[in-house]
């Protein structure tokens, strides 16, 4: 499929429901499977970020969305999903041309979105607030209502471009707000196709979904734009750090969240099944080369079979670096989004070993000698608090922590981790998964399953994870701000 | 006659357990237009075994089959929502074709109604992915795991009313699926039409498993065997006070049978006489109040379970209002259509039967003496004095007190009871208070406080239309209290009628 040719138009920003040449920077987007340029854009400057939240705000305020039943907000959401089932293949290669990633697990997450955007359509309908009870001694009528913010502002990342601006958009739509996303750098494209079908397809009015492509320049310009009502932000715990910092020193008070890091905690008790454990513990710490936020990067076997598990999965990645190709086709897993995460990964692994904090047992260097593919690699550590255990490398890296007996030793280990997104538990021990589920802090709590997102539940860190929550109903409320009535009738 | 009557390939049959099944006896039953006593079709009369036969397959694919006990909700959610743009895409116009010449209602009301339909069933498609229980905390110091589950009741029966054949059908079915039940739907003997056709679309898209929805038409007897199966769990009625305490009745005989397990659940949408009162103080509106009044007595020739039966005119306003309700009303009585349906500024009603019943309460009440009619008051003979459809002359009978008949019983006509002039609000509150019916009410009025007043004051009115009336959108929800029912449908509550919870408290610590 030639991705230049799809994207047409939608490789400008889209702003008011126009193509408009960024006023920023002209860069290619590559590919990281070869290093070969897909596609030139150009990064929206201070300027064109300012015109499409005044575009937004507009909107927001004077245009026919706001007018928007919740009905037709739900037609508008079910159209999205319907327009992107119609061009999953299309969405699906353009999502791999700038992320590389393998075909199967493109497609799979076009049916996320399209089934994310039916799940918040059934919400437009709904919204209420509650009407106090009348008593007839009373002398206040009292209700709630749940308003939009306004312009929302998003900042996405590489790792899962559409979805994660998905995880955003639904929600935002069904709720009446307007938005304006700036995707990462590294993949602007998916998101400005998905500009392209719901403008091409006469969705949404225009000024409701802007894109503007760009790097930290426009982030910032986004972050401080004082129409811009809430920032909903995925990343580093670094950037999203910066975002908090400059929300809180913009002119008004936004309304931040934070989808950051992990060092998720994946535990194998002694009654796991090994076989089974093993496929999803590695999936859990490879699934998309380990760009994932709540990869399970950080294992806890229990003693009794640590060294059949720790085998296991070390042939388990084997099995996995065997079937990698260029081929996104084809391929076991995908390369990293470029080289500036490759250096890291490899300066991650490099530095354990040359310090002597950890050991590799398979992996441990790069794939190829072209794109930007790491080997699936699993570590032992050998030192208390390596680096490797502590810090995210969000690469194909699974750090193996000492045996433990009970499980009381890693809910212990666990209060020390300066992340809480995510976390996993192999057992069938009905006391061991109360427990663990009970004390871990962790925004989602896996058992017997690792990485199953599922939209109607949330999805948040706790600690340096982030704050506030996606996915879920949750979420919803997330983008609604609440109005009190008090009424007398004299 | 329009090949669309053409489009029911199966006459005589009915649609259970994904197949069109010929009535057992082979009895059959003529489907009569309301506008010419034509004979439209003919269709199955179901007896006592054929209804047997379908609740077992409405059983079965409940049980066994994959529309709980497989699907996820999204699953749910997606077949509701192809069912919608099934019928919107395709089959509107037929299916409104069909609901206007089964009822008599001009064809655009009807394709609104179709519309209606669609939107219900997209709406309730959002539900079917967020049934949830709640799961109670955890207090480390008690350590129990707590937890509810909520699950869909089984196998529903659902019968309709004529007046809003396949909308109110909507109303029950959409959430009973989105839930995971089965359904069962029994249309009303005289309006069988659209759930047929209904039925015919699902099967040949194959929105649903077999046995999911299933269609029985029939007339008591049929409808008596669904309301005493054991194997049904619920049943949503839609009907006339005195069908509705018959249900109630033979759902309890079947219950204190020895052999019965099951306490059906009840949901009964019946009639109502809902007052409308208009307030000095509306005057400026004047123009609203007397559209609304007219819609909500006239609109689907007053068959409409809270038609706005009964005026109460304060008796500032009294003279200009009555005057300028005569004159509109005028309006609708010279532009009826005895001829073409769709130019009829009133429609027919449904049949003989309740064309006669409708005429008597006229006549009894004029010459009584009990009101006296200030215009209309008969039926509709034609431009030309030829007219052998059901069609009444917009009503209305003024000067009436709480003792006339047409004040206190539902007339399901085109007919307004217009109440002697009133002084203070409080009076129409004390008296609607201790009445029989509580399904709706209105007020038009531009006093704020007058508003809230009669808002907290009529308790038992299930719905309010303040300055409007009939609007009957679908997240809001609707039913009656005292004899206009019990239960409720639409919004968001109907939800918890179609499903159960079970609670789980466990103590994880073995």
């Amino acid at each position: 499929m030639d991705i230049v040719s799809t994207l047409g138009n939608a490789t400008k920003l889209c702003i008011n429901g126009q193509w408009v040449t960024g006023g920023g920077q002209q860069r290619s987007i590559f590919s990281p499977v070869n290093e070969e340029a897909v596609v030139s854009v150009n990064d929206a400057s201070a300027q064109d970020v300012e015109n499409a939240v005044k575009a937004a705000h507009e909107a927001f305020a004077n245009g026919p969305w706001r007018k928007f039943t919740g009905k037709q907000r739900r037609d508008a959401l079910l159209k999205i999903a319907q327009v992107l089932e119609a061009n999953k293949e299309a969405m699906a290669q353009v999502e791999s041309s700038q992320t590389g990633k393998p075909l199967l697990y493109s497609r799979g997450e076009v049916d996320h979105v399209v089934e994310c955007f039916r799940y918040y359509a059934g919400f437009c309908d709904k919204l209420h607030g509650r009407h106090t009870n009348v008593d007839h001694d009373t002398e206040f009528t009292s209700y709630t209502v749940s308003e939009p913010l306004g312009v929302v502002g998003f900042i996405s990342s590489f790792n899962f471009p559409l979805m994660l601006t998905t995880w955003k958009l639904a929600p935002a739509l069904a709720t009446g707000n307007t938005v304006v996303l700036k995707p990462a750098p590294q993949t602007p494209l998916s998101s400005l196709f998905l500009a392209h079908l719901i403008y091409e397809n006469g969705i949404l009015p225009e000024g409701v979904f802007n894109v503007v492509p760009g790097a930290l320049e426009t982030g910032v310009a986004l972050v401080d734009s004082p129409l811009i009502e809430k920032i909903s932000f995925t990343g580093s715990v670094p950037g999203g750090k910066a975002v908090y910092k400059s929300g809180a020193a913009s002119q008004n008070f936004k309304h931040i969240t934070l989808e950051l890091g992990g060092k998720s905690p994946n535990v194998i008790m002694d009654d796991a099944d090994i076989p089974d454990a093993s496929l999803r513990t590695a999936i859990a710490g490879f699934f998309n080369s380990g760009q994932t936020c709540c990869a399970g990067t950080k294992l806890y076997i229990h003693e009794k079979v640590h060294e059949a598990f720790t085998q296991r999965i070390v042939a388990v990645a084997q099995g996995f670096t065997s079937k990698m190709t260029t081929d996104v086709a084809t391929s076991s897993l995908g390369p990293l989004i470029d080289k500036a995460q490759l250096d890291r990964v490899s300066g991650f692994v490099n530095r354990a070993v040359e310090s002597g904090e950890a050991e590799v047992l398979v992996g441990g260097e790069r794939w190829g000698d072209k794109g930007f593919y790491y080997k699936p690699t699993v570590l032992r550590e050998k030192v208390h608090k390596s680096e490797v255990a502590c810090q995210e490398i969000f690469g194909p890296v699974i750090t193996i922590m000492p045996p433990f007996s009970d499980i009381q030793e890693v809910i212990d280990a666990e209060k020390d981790n300066t992340f809480g997104l995510a976390s996993g538990i192999f057992t069938n021990n009905a006391r061991v998964i109360h427990k663990y589920s009970t004390e871990i802090r962790a925004g989602t709590v896996w058992v017997n399953t690792y990485n199953t997102l599922l939209p109607h539940m949330p999805f948040g860190g706790f600690k340096n994870s982030g704050i506030g929550r996606e996915l879920g109903h949750e979420a919803i409320n997330e983008y609604l701000i609440v109005k009190s009535v008090i009424s007398r009738f004299p | 006659m329009n090949s669309a009557l053409n489009i029911l390939k199966s006459p005589g049959t009915l649609y259970y357990g994904g197949k069109f099944v010929p009535v057992l006896s082979g009895k059959l039953h003529k489907v009569i237009s309301p506008a010419d006593q034509s004979v439209l079709a003919q269709v199955g009369e179901a007896g006592k075994d054929d209804m047997t036969n379908a609740i077992a397959e409405a059983r079965i694919a409940f049980d066994e089959g994959p529309w709980y006990n497989v699907y996820d909700g999204n699953q749910r959610r997606d077949a509701l929502l192809k069912l919608g743009a099934v019928v919107e895409d395709r089959y509107l116009k037929d299916l409104a074709y069909l609901e206007s010449v089964n009822t008599g209602k001009p064809y655009v009301v009807a394709e609104d109604e179709i519309k209606d339909c669609v939107n219900l069933f997209r709406h309730y498609a959002g539900y079917a992915d967020k049934v949830h229980g709640k799961h109670v905390s955890f207090q480390t110091n008690t350590a129990l795991d707590v937890y509810n589950i909520r699950e869909p009741l089984g196998v529903c029966g659902m019968i309709s009313s004529f007046n809003y054949p396949l909308n109110l059908v909507a109303w029950k079915i959409a959430p009973a699926l989105a839930a995971g039940n089965t359904v069962i739907v029994k249309p009303a003997p005289q309006t069988p039409l659209s759930a047929l056709f209904l039925a015919q679309i699902i099967n040949d898209h194959q929105i649903f498993p077999s046995g999911v929805f299933n269609v029985v038409t029939g007339g008591v007897e049929a409808g008596n065997t669904l309301v005493v199966d054991d194997r049904v769990d619920k049943i949503s009625f839609t009907g006339s006070v005195n069908g509705g305490k018959a249900v109630q009745n033979a759902a309890a005989n079947a219950t204190s049978s020895p052999n019965s397990s099951t306490f059906k659940h009840l949901t009964l949408e019946l009639g109502g006489k809902s007052p409308v009162v208009v307030m000095d103080d509306s005057v400026a509106n004047l123009d609203n109040t007397v559209y609304h009044v007219i819609q909500g007595i006239f609109a689907n020739a007053g068959q409409n379970c809270s038609a706005g039966s009964k005026l109460y005119v304060q008796k500032g306003i009294y003279p200009e209002f009555i005057s300028k309700l005569k004159e509109k009303t005028e309006e609708l009585v010279n532009t009826m259509d005895a001829v073409d349906i769709n130019k009829s500024s009133v429609m027919p009603v449904i049949d003989r039967n309740q064309y006669n019943k409708i005429l008597d309460y006229i006549n009894h009440s004029t010459s009584s003496g009990e009101t006296t009619c200030l215009i209309g008051g008969r039926a509709y003979s034609g431009k030309d004095g030829n007219c052998n459809g059901n069609f009444i002359e917009p009503t209305i009978l003024v000067n009436a007190d709480q003792s006339a008949k047409v004040a206190k019983e539902e007339i399901f006509g085109p007919v307004l009871t217009v109440m002697k002039p009133f002084e203070h609000l409080d009076e129409v509150i004390a008296i609607e208070s201790k009445l029989p019916f509580g399904l709706a009410a209105g007020i038009f009025s531009s006093n704020t406080k007058t508003i809230n007043h009669f808002v907290r004051k009529m308790r038992h009115s299930g719905t309010i239309w303040v300055n409007t009336y009939n609007y009957t959108p679908a997240n809001v929800t609707f039913g009656g209290f005292k004899n206009s029912g019990i239960g409720r449908e639409l919004g968001s509550e109907v939800m918890d009628s179609y499903t159960a919870p079970r609670s789980v408290i466990s103590d994880p610590s073995y």
